[in-house]
């Protein structure tokens, strides 16, 4: 009795790994883990019949059933595994990604390059300093001209064709008029940048009628060229670079005295000569100079008490260098392919 | 400027090469701006004789010529008709080379033979004259090198004024460089051959060479035949006038025209040439008038009169409006005073007696007239900057002695001199010290009065100062500090050391907004949007194409008395069209997705008022994404934006209220934004017809924000910790039927006024109309998140909660719980 259990509980185990291993899904397994080892398994039934055999030998049933079962379990749990194996597979084979495709991207935006210049020169100047200072673009003659040591009918005005709004009301034609009003609001010492537009009545193809300026200035006592010398040849140095060279020569501003241009060696030929540098080797990027006593008087400074000097750039102008922009006009178009370069 | 180096090379000896002249000139201040190179063609070119002249059977205007070039014969056909039997011209003869390439070969012109070309002045590039074959004086033997030839024509070719052959200048390699001078309005005294070739006498230490003046006069004396008075003697400072009779007018001889040439001036007749000469020469504007024009033998420097008129010599009738300052006679105007003369006075072929005028004007009232009737000429230029007082005599001398020379004639005897305001000297104090304390560097009084001097500056001690007296062709020089500029300037800029600033760093914070636009720009553009810089100007057109009503405050613009153009003779009151511009440029380049922004001024003319305000103005248009991942970008991604922006700048009480009253915005798709109650922005959809007026094409979404308010607004951001929650949240969700129009702002409004702390969050999570739902209605699914500090929340305690949200919103607003 207890040999045809026995044998019967061979074939079982024969039986119920050949289900468990040919099963081809978790549910397969499942029922066949259910059908062969659960509560109403074909287990239970052969071993419903363990009161057939006398009471020594069903320790050795149990002790059979129990490997059996401890070898189906263990039988279960790798076929367990390589299902989970083999569907986690399947998953990835389907679930590929191409990563080369482009990303879900947030448009970028830019700065105009006249932002982004006049960042750069009031950054250089800031940590030197220097407070920023603005005006109105719609000034009266007197902050833009009178003030300025540029009377009526003075030839200088000819260097600035000016658009007016009426006899006194004018568009400014340089950020100078800032110099006038900041003397007038605070006393010395002062360092002042003034950022601005500024316009003149000119339009072609290396003019146009509105353009950009920094202004910089710096009142105090004993302040001398050699100092204006010295700060612009550190800005410069900021702005295009520790090596480029510098020239100062003699030029004409009303409001300063004496006054300089400040020359770069031509950032292109590097001062071999060029179509840019007119083949002179050197690009104009400042005016400067020493404030006249004219424009001390005018705000009420004492001019044997106080000196100063004032310098002032076309913002455009650095931008065409920095980026070698051939074309004035692209900066007011506004032709997003040129925009988005920067 | 343009100087030739030919004709400065008269004043002064220039041992210097071009690019050390140059580079010493504009280190001076003179800037050289550009430099021109002329060499003629001339190499080869012969003389030849014109032996017989005869018609052309096939032509004309052409002749058949018979020229002999030394021994030989050749015979050509010529294209000026004038050309006479006995005449010498150049010849260019089979195989030359001409400048521009092409070789002379025998060949027939219209059947007949010819056999070279009889060449013009500019042919040969020796001058602008085209008009026909250039002749050479009677006498000159054929045969010959013209480089030989023309040698005794023109200082140029090898002799200086006084006719002494020139030292560098070969005779066959004759060249001139002009140089382009850019002069600063300040240095008038260089706006002539003479002032320039006083700087650099200045500046290298070579003298200047004056020319010898001498010329007979005849006994007939100048105050027989002309008088001068001067009425304005507060703006004439001098007038001096020398009478010429029995002249003969004629074409200048081809140096005079080479130098008048290069220095930009056409030439006319040898006594205009004379007056335009000196001019160039010396700097004194002159004028010749024809002396039987001036009626009643009386020159007047008076004011013009109401209605006066005069016709220039530019071929303008000028009427005068009454203070305008004229040179007339006794009928009426002869000239604008030192800006141009008449056409009725001018010298012509026929004219045989003239007065030269070489006067002084005040700067002041020669710019005004010449501004207010828009000229400017050679001579307005240079009394408008200042032009030697002292020196006026010397250059009538100059022109009277030229005129004699050349067109012949017999100078009167004496000189008319009327000098209402005689030069005086100029005294300025001059210290050592202010020199050293401006320039930064320690000027000895040898070094610093040393160079003043080498400028003619007489300079004498007077105490512990002195005092300087500039010569009075530098009218610029006034005060000390110009003095210490012509120290500067003589010692070189580049000597000047390198110093850093001292004293102490001002403490003051910038009170403007810079910073503050600075993060709103980066912002945007990390948000982006492509910054744009549109000109302030706007065309008057505008205002109509974004549909703005006939007193709507916009259209308030300032208004430019000179503008560019029509379409920029306004300032703009708006950011906004400006905006729909740049936009519609971009979609017409192919550019269909863009989000673009600008942050700039915009004005107001309130009733003479002006104002300037800031705003920023955002657009998006076209898809969002790229074209893989797109999706249409809609007036909610605008708004996101300007959420985010208000969040940065730490302004939380907003509120979007629908409008439908902005006439560029879509009527159901606009809305103001308000911080306590007052007006931000406005953001929308663009109107479609204003879309159709701007020619987009598709739909656009903006926004404008005032950002002056906004920067009074924002605050900076005080961080205050708060504990992080310790329990957990309860969400519940609602979904109500509303009418269509009610805002869901409205909704939001009335939960916050019940002021439950239990509210952590509250998101609108759908809102959807159409299927399903009435019309007129719509469906708002809202998401709450329920949270306590002190304890974890049952549902019990949250629904009892929530029900009254419910009850509070339905009684409210009518809504229905779905």
């Amino acid at each position: 009795m207890l040999s045809e259990l026995l044998k019967s509980l061979d074939s079982f185990k024969l039986e119920s790994e050949n289900a468990f291993l040919n099963a081809a899904s978790k549910e397969e397994l499942e029922k066949a883990r259910v059908a062969y080892l659960g509560k109403k398994g074909k287990i239970s039934e052969i071993l419903k019949r363990v009161g057939t055999l006398s009471p020594e030998q069903r320790p050795l049933l149990g002790k059979r059933s129990n490997e059996i079962k401890a070898a189906l379990e263990s039988t279960i749990s790798s076929k367990t595994a390589e299902l989970l194996e083999a569907s986690r597979a399947e998953r990835f084979r389907t679930e590929t990604l191409d990563l080369s495709l482009p990303g879900r991207r947030v448009a970028i935006g830019s700065l105009h390059p006249v932002t982004t210049i006049m960042q750069e020169i009031t950054a250089a100047l800031v940590p030197l300093g220097f407070v920023i200072e603005e005006g109105p673009d719609i000034e009266s003659d007197y902050y833009n001209f009178e003030a300025l040591n540029i009377p009526k009918d003075h030839p200088a005005r000819e260097m600035q064709d000016t658009f007016y709004l009426s006899q006194d009301l004018l568009l400014r034609t340089h950020t100078s008029p800032v110099q006038i009003r900041t003397m007038e609001k605070y006393s010395p010492p002062m360092r002042v940048i003034a950022p601005g537009t500024v316009y003149r009545c000119d339009s072609d193809v290396t003019h146009t009628p509105m353009f950009h300026q920094v202004e910089g200035f710096v009142v105090d006592k004993k302040v001398s060229f050699a100092q204006l010398k010295g700060l612009l040849t550190t800005f410069v140095h900021k702005i295009f670079g520790a090596h480029v060279a510098l020239r100062f020569r003699p030029s004409f501003f009303p409001f300063t005295e004496p006054s300089a241009e400040v020359d770069i060696r031509c950032v292109i030929c590097k001062g071999e000569g060029c179509r840019v540098c007119k083949d002179t080797g050197w690009l104009e990027i400042l005016g400067a100079g020493m404030i006249d006593p004219e424009v001390f008087k005018s705000v009420g400074y004492d001019p044997d008490k106080y000196s100063g000097f004032a310098f002032g750039m076309g913002v455009e102008r650095i931008a065409m260098l920095k980026y070698g922009i051939k074309d004035l006009r692209m900066f007011f178009e506004n032709d997003i392919r040129f925009l988005q370069q920067f | 400027m343009n100087i030739s180096l030919e004709w400065l090379s008269e004043y002064i000896d220039i041992e210097l090469g071009l690019d050390e002249l140059s580079s010493l000139l504009t280190n001076a201040g003179l800037e050289i701006e550009g430099l021109e190179y002329k060499k003629p063609a001339i190499e080869g070119i012969l003389t030849a004789r014109i032996e017989k002249v005869s018609n052309h059977p096939d032509s004309e205007k052409l002749k058949l010529c018979n020229v002999s070039v030394g021994a030989d014969e050749y015979k050509l056909v010529c294209g000026d008709s004038s050309i006479k039997v006995g005449e010498i011209v150049p010849i260019a003869l089979p195989g030359y080379k001409l400048p521009d390439g092409s070789v002379i070969k025998k060949t027939k012109v219209r059947g007949a033979d010819s056999e070279g070309m009889l060449c013009s002045e500019k042919e040969l590039g020796l001058s602008e004259e085209n008009a026909g074959v250039m002749r050479l004086p009677e006498g000159t033997e054929s045969g010959k090198e013209i480089g030989q030839v023309i040698t005794g024509l023109s200082p140029m070719f090898g002799l200086n004024a006084s006719g002494a052959p020139k030292k560098s200048v070969s005779l066959a390699g004759y060249s001139d460089s002009v140089f382009e001078v850019g002069l600063t309005p300040n240095r008038s005294d260089c706006l002539s051959i003479l002032g320039v070739a006083r700087e650099l006498s200045a500046l290298t230490g070579f003298k200047v060479h004056s020319h010898e003046i001498s010329f007979d006069e005849s006994t007939r004396s100048v105050n027989e035949d002309i008088d001068v008075i001067i009425e304005e003697k507060t703006t004439c400072s001098r007038y001096t006038a020398r009478v010429i009779k029995r002249i003969k007018v004629a074409k200048s001889p081809l140096w005079l025209r080479q130098r008048l040439e290069s220095a930009g001036v056409r030439p006319i007749n040898n006594v205009v040439d004379v007056t335009n000469y000196v001019l160039m020469e010396m700097g004194q504007p002159l004028h010749a008038f024809d002396l039987a024009r001036i009626e009643g033998g009386k020159i007047t420097v008076r004011k013009a009169r109401k209605k006066e008129f005069l016709k220039t010599l530019d071929g303008i009738e000028r009427t005068f409006c009454g203070d305008e300052l004229l040179i007339a006679d006794n009928k009426g105007p002869l000239a604008l005073a030192g800006i141009m003369g008449g056409l009725d006075s001018s010298v012509t072929d026929g004219t045989t007696d003239i007065v030269i005028e070489s006067a002084h004007f005040i700067p002041e009232t020669v710019r005004k007239t010449s501004r207010k009737q828009g000229i400017h000429s050679e001579s307005s230029h240079r009394f408008e900057r200042g032009v030697d007082l002292v020196a006026v005599p010397d250059a009538l001398d100059r022109a009277a002695m030229l005129i004699s020379q050349l067109a012949g004639g017999k100078i009167s005897k004496g000189m008319i001199d009327s000098y209402p305001m005689p030069y005086e000297n100029k005294e300025i104090r001059f210290r050592t010290q202010s020199c050293s304390d401006v320039l930064g560097i320690e000027m000895s009084a040898d070094e610093s009065l040393a160079y003043l001097r080498k400028l003619n500056m007489e300079v004498t001690l007077n105490g512990e100062e002195y005092l300087v007296v500039p010569p009075p062709y530098r009218v610029d020089i006034e005060r000390e500090i110009d003095l210490i500029e012509e120290v500067a300037r003589l010692k070189g800029y580049s000597e000047i050391p390198v110093e850093n600033l001292s004293g102490v760093m001002p403490d003051r914070i910038s009170e403007n907004s810079g910073s503050l636009i600075l993060l709103i720009k980066r912002f945007m553009a990390d948000s982006g949007f492509n910054e744009l810089i549109n000109y302030t100007f706007q065309a008057p057109g505008d205002m109509d194409m974004l549909g703005l009503g006939d007193i709507d405050p916009l259209r308030d613009r300032p208004k430019l008395i000179n503008p560019i153009s029509e379409e920029l003779s306004l300032m703009r009151s708006t950011l906004i069209s400006g905006m729909l511009n740049s936009a519609s440029f971009n979609l017409k380049k192919q550019n269909r997705a863009l989000n673009l922004f600008e942050l700039g001024k915009v004005f107001r003319d309130d009733g003479g008022q002006i104002t300037e305000s800031r705003r920023l103005s955002a657009l998006i248009t076209g898809d969002k994404g790229t074209l893989l991942w797109k999706r249409e970008g809609d007036i909610y991604d605008i708004k996101g934006v300007l959420e985010n922006l208000l969040d940065l700048l730490n302004i939380k009480e907003y509120n979007f209220v629908n409008c439908s009253d902005i006439s560029y915005l879509h009527p159901g798709r606009g809305a103001r934004v308000f911080v306590c109650g007052k007006e931000i922005a406005l953001i929308g959809e663009i109107h479609p017809s204003v879309t159709e007026n701007f020619d987009l094409r598709q739909k656009a979404c903006i926004f404008d924000l005032n950002i002056d308010a906004v920067s009074l607004l924002s605050k900076e951001n005080n961080i205050k910790f708060s504990d992080v929650p310790p329990f957990p949240f309860v969400e519940r969700d609602m979904a109500l039927m509303l009418d269509k129009s009610l805002p869901s702002n409205d909704i939001m409004q009335l939960i916050g006024g019940l002021h439950i702390d239990l509210i952590e969050n509250i998101d609108i999570f759908d809102q959807f109309e159409g299927e399903g739902i009435e019309d007129g209605k719509k469906s708002l699914a809202i998401r709450f998140r329920y949270r306590s500090s002190k304890e974890t929340l049952t549902d019990e305690k949250v629904n009892e909660v929530h029900n009254a949200i419910v009850a509070h919103l339905v009684d409210k607003t009518g809504a229905i719980l779905r």
